[in-house]
């Protein structure tokens, strides 16, 4: 066993089972190599690296993966509803997709930021984010498109996430209902909303996002488990 | 020196002095053994998983436990009444000191909810058997006062029973407390005062409250707890307790918050601002 430390980027390219490598530049509490590949650790829980995304109105925005995880950045601000879009395929149903992410997000309306549901032939989403809507709140949004808001279907105050280290989303397709849910310790969840699964969309895929709005927004997604 | 991983479940009953464990379901940063037991350690702070056993039920409910990855996961279904639903366990003889952590998982009701304080919380705090009162540190999701706008609440609540409707010994607004990656909770009792804390490094403290044992108490508290309480009909809330000690009383100190440091400023509102 060998440990290391170093970037992320440096991370030993030949490591044998057992490996530790503490980071002097990334979000995870060290990496760990189980023999195939590096297990991706933060405060006790195995995180998952994201999967290769597909941009939906990249716009401006860019993406970097140099520090682990998948960073998405719009720097430029949009003045108005623009989603930047990271999405992939929806697994079969029944799925549940969790996700984790550090978002850098001021509280100025309405900068928005998680995970989301997509029909890819309406291009319509069913998003769960966490934003500022004339205070720190988690909602559940209908939208038409990435530019185009139609109904807030759930709002919550954000203050009671004060107290976890990370907040953990999941999104739930059940094969009859579409569910919404946190975790303040990534293990439990308790649900937020629910609607039918062909209630105003039929989601194909799913992802994540930011709406940067009127102002510069950077996010981080740390960990993606599809299941 | 050995390090392994796998579940919370799965580490190794046998270990020697300096094994690591790093647990891949569970909450805390890793386990290190000191060859006779495992040391649960979390942001450089060494935390003691709360036996679940020593606990019992008051006001039950429908409320569940799940410890499968090592702390206490409470569960408490909706409740279109208010409802604290505790795990309390007997206090040890006078003076002691009770410090936890935890991490819970309430949504904040927004338009939804009444002018009755309905909302969630959470903490820890006294109980006098004899006479079911409560007295607690916790946060909370709900108003200060009939009509008032509803925020995150650091509090000290008291009530007569889990089931009644709880006065604000102290209201203090959350959010100064986001940049710490748990909020700690502290309650000491000397044996004629009780005193409530909190902080946002787990090290150093700062006193919010405190009182004469008997000022709220009949007689006095003989009985400890944490609690998760409902009053709201339609989302059911949760919390993870990960830390429950019991040493000597400690000595409290003060923290400034500055950058770079875990802010563990009194929220509140007008009177401490986020730079010290």
């Amino acid at each position: 066993m060998a440990i290391t430390t170093g970037t992320y980027a440096g991370k030993p390219g030949a490591p044998s089972s057992g490996d530790i490598h503490f980071l002097t530049d990334s979000f995870y509490d060290l990496l760990y190599y189980n023999g195939a590949s590096w297990d991706h650790l933060r405060h006790g829980k195995l995180l998952t690296l994201p999967p290769s995304f597909a941009w939906i109105n990249q716009g401006t925005a860019s993406v970097s993966t140099t520090n682990g995880g998948e960073t998405l950045t719009d720097a430029a601000g949009a003045s108005a509803h623009q989603c930047r879009i990271r999405k992939t395929a929806a697994p079969s149903t029944p799925y549940t997709v969790t996700m984790a992410y550090l978002p850098t997000l001021r509280g100025a309306n309405y900068l928005f930021g998680g995970a989301l549901f997509r029909e890819s032939s309406s291009g319509k989403l069913r998003s769960l984010h966490l934003g500022f809507n004339a205070a720190g709140v988690i909602e559940v949004y209908a939208w038409n498109s990435p530019t185009a808001p139609v109904t807030q279907l759930a709002v919550f105050r954000s203050e009671v996430l004060f107290s976890s280290p990370l907040i953990f989303w999941r999104l739930e397709d059940d094969g009859t209902n579409r569910k919404f849910h946190f975790s303040g310790d990534g293990i439990n969840f308790i649900q937020l909303y629910s609607e039918g699964r062909t209630t105003g969309m039929t989601a194909n895929e799913v992802g994540w996002f930011i709406d940067p709005y009127s102002q510069a927004q950077t996010a981080t997604l740390i960990h993606w488990k599809e299941a | 020196m050995a390090v392994s991983t796998g579940t919370y479940a799965n580490r190794p009953s046998s270990h020697s002095a300096g094994d690591i464990y790093l647990t891949t379901d569970s909450f805390w940063d890793y386990l290190v053994s000191n060859g006779s037991k495992w040391r649960h350690l979390y942001s450089g702070f060494e935390c003691e998983p709360p036996i679940n056993s020593e606990f019992s039920w008051v006001n039950q409910g429908g409320a569940s436990i799940i410890t499968a990855n090592g702390g206490v996961f409470m569960r408490a279904p909706v409740s279109s009444t208010g409802n604290l639903r505790l795990r309390a366990k007997t206090a040890p003889a006078t003076p002691y000191t009770l410090t936890a952590a935890i991490l819970p998982a309430f949504p904040g009701i927004e338009g939804s909810i009444s002018d009755t304080k309905n909302g969630f919380g959470c903490g820890i705090g006294f109980r006098e058997s004899g006479t079911g009162k409560l007295s607690m540190i916790g946060f909370r999701f709900g108003g200060i006062g009939v009509g008032a706008l509803f925020y995150g609440l650091l509090d000290v609540m008291q009530f007569s029973s889990p089931t009644a409707t709880g006065t604000s010994a102290l209201n203090a607004y959350a959010e100064t407390l986001v940049s710490s990656p748990i909020t700690w909770l502290k309650v000491t009792n000397t044996g004629t005062t009780l005193t409530y804390f909190f902080s946002g490094d787990g090290q150093n403290f700062q006193q919010v409250y405190t009182e004469d044992v008997d000022a709220y108490f009949t007689t006095a508290p003989d009985e400890l707890f944490f609690t998760l309480s409902v009053f709201c009909a339609t989302h059911d809330a949760g919390v993870t307790l990960i830390h429950w000690s019991l040493p000597n009383p400690a000595v409290t100190m003060r923290t400034f918050g500055m950058f770079g440091v875990l802010p563990s400023l009194k929220p509140t509102g007008n009177y401490f601002g986020a730079f010290g």
